[in-house]
């Protein structure tokens, strides 16, 4: 593969993860309007008011962008300017480097190399780096302290998303996205020969979208809006992108290692009707999580690291037991 | 067509900061309500947002008091351009009850809100209704447009 494929397929595939995290947000933020008896933002506007607000806003989050980029930006005289700016611009790129290497319906050539999980999660850990970065350099006391609770709260989510992570890449005997992928298609998917992995997972990915129990980096009210509290305009612009990407490479690495990257069995890989599981699937994935975010208050963050010891890692750990356990039984499932 | 693209963002996703200026508190819990089932201003993409920074509405309510005026003063330049002032309640509007009966300024207060920021779209009432804030903020918008 030479140089301009692969900087063609990166644009590709992120533009289409964005626009997938576009779709992801918006579901969030409907799912949890309806369930507090709100409407949230309309899918079709009624009729007498389409002139003055558009037919349907299911692009809502792709409007606060580009209103964000059109914005005078202001930068605080007591923050340290090169790096407060640069602090989004990191986590933008780490994850057009993580959404060229998550294949979408099986479409991504960075993702049969070996090793790309491993890079994958690396890239992932970018971003919270940046965030706590661009807190702690904008010389906000809400910053700091929401950069001090990221750095906390990301030992506690990290850990189950690798430890479940490299379960599947143990199942299928292989480091390369790819090749988990195909192996779910010749035996089951993992989401259920190792249930306990797809939800401790699961739980790790709601901590890294900073959804409900577990918003406390930028919990409003509390600190304000965290790490974000003195960004605006242009650079809130591009950490809204970085939300947007973040949610849909998160879902979309939980739909590969768990079911199969949208796969059917019998079917080609490479086939559109693929792409289009994926995405339902990770519009399941994202249901359940915004289920998750509307039902619960926020944890405090000495809840959320005990929490986070008690189940998820636990849960792990069961989960990679019985990667080993199934082995032995079913060595025909696995690898 | 890009300002087209522009204009109709700006309209599509304005988020408003609410700032309280003393008062009696009645007006913010109508301007509360909005966001409440019953009005849910969300559906038009507004949303309220508790950072002056990511603001373009900023909403005022009280008559502001000589402790908050200086506070007030800092927010306003906090919030980036494109930015329209709303103020709500007759108190921000004239001092409302505040006043004193026989023409004398009160000791507490630096004036209405507009001696200090220059206001957009007044809001009246005592409390205005929600439906009448929800007017405001759609008139606010109509200058928010043309920003």
């Amino acid at each position: 593969m030479d140089l301009e494929d692969l900087i063609l397929q990166t644009a590709i595939l992120t533009s289409a993860s964005f626009i997938l995290g576009i779709i992801y947000n918006y579901e969030v933020r409907k799912i949890s309007a309806r369930l507090q008896s709100r409407k949230g933002p309309w899918l079709i506007v009624p009729r007498p008011l389409r002139k003055s607000l558009g037919t349907t806003r299911i692009f809502q989050p792709l409007y606060d962008i580009i209103k964000l980029l059109c914005k005078e930006t202001i930068i605080p005289s007591t923050a340290r300017k090169r790096l407060f700016i640069a602090a989004p611009l990191i986590a933008f790129l780490c994850l057009v480097g993580a959404s060229a290497i998550v294949p979408i319906g099986g479409y991504s050539d960075l993702s049969s190399f070996d090793l790309s999980l491993v890079a994958l999660l690396y890239l992932l850990l970018g971003v919270p780096f940046a965030f706590i970065l661009g807190g702690s350099v904008s010389s906000s006391p809400w910053g700091i302290l929401g950069g001090q609770r990221e750095a906390d709260l990301m030992l506690a989510y990290e850990t189950p998303i690798v430890i479940g992570a490299f379960t599947t890449a143990m199942m299928a005997g292989s480091m390369s996205i790819k090749k988990i992928q195909v192996a779910q298609t010749l035996s089951l998917p993992y989401l259920i020969l190792n249930p306990f992995a797809a939800v401790a997972v699961l739980l790790g990915i709601i901590g890294k979208l900073h959804l409900k129990p577990f918003d406390i980096p930028e919990a409003e009210v509390e600190v304000v809006a965290g790490p974000v509290t003195e960004y605006s305009g242009k650079l809130l612009g591009v950490i809204e992108i970085n939300k947007m990407l973040l949610t849909s490479v998160c879902t979309g690495l939980f739909v590969d290692l768990f079911m199969a990257g949208g796969a059917i069995p019998g079917l080609n890989l490479h086939s559109p009707v693929t792409v289009l599981t994926y995405v339902i699937e990770g519009l399941l994935v994202v249901a359940v999580a915004s289920l998750i975010h509307t039902s619960n208050p926020r944890f405090r963050i000495d809840q959320t690291l005990e929490w986070y010891v008690r189940t998820p890692i636990i849960l792990a750990v069961i989960g990679l037991c019985w990667a080993y356990i199934l082995r032995y039984i079913y060595p025909t499932l696995s690898g | 067509m890009l300002i087209n693209i522009k204009r109709k963002a700006r309209v599509y996703s304005p988020w408003i900061f609410h700032a309280h200026a003393g008062g009696c508190n009645n007006c913010d819990i109508e301007l509360a309500a909005c966001f409440a089932p019953r009005y849910d201003l969300e559906r038009m993409g507004i949303q309220l947002r508790n950072n002056p920074r990511h603001a373009d509405i900023l909403i005022i309510t009280g008559p502001v008091t000589k402790q908050i005026s200086s506070s007030l003063r800092r927010i306003f330049d906090q919030v980036p351009n494109p930015k329209v002032v709303v103020a709500c309640g007759s108190c921000a509007l004239t001092g409302g009850v505040y006043n004193r009966d026989d023409g004398k300024p009160n000791y507490a207060l630096a004036g209405p809100v507009e001696k200090l920021i220059p206001i957009d779209v007044s809001v009246p009432g005592c409390p205005p209704k929600p439906e009448s804030i929800i007017d405001g903020v759609m008139l606010a918008l109509e200058k928010l447009k043309e920003k």
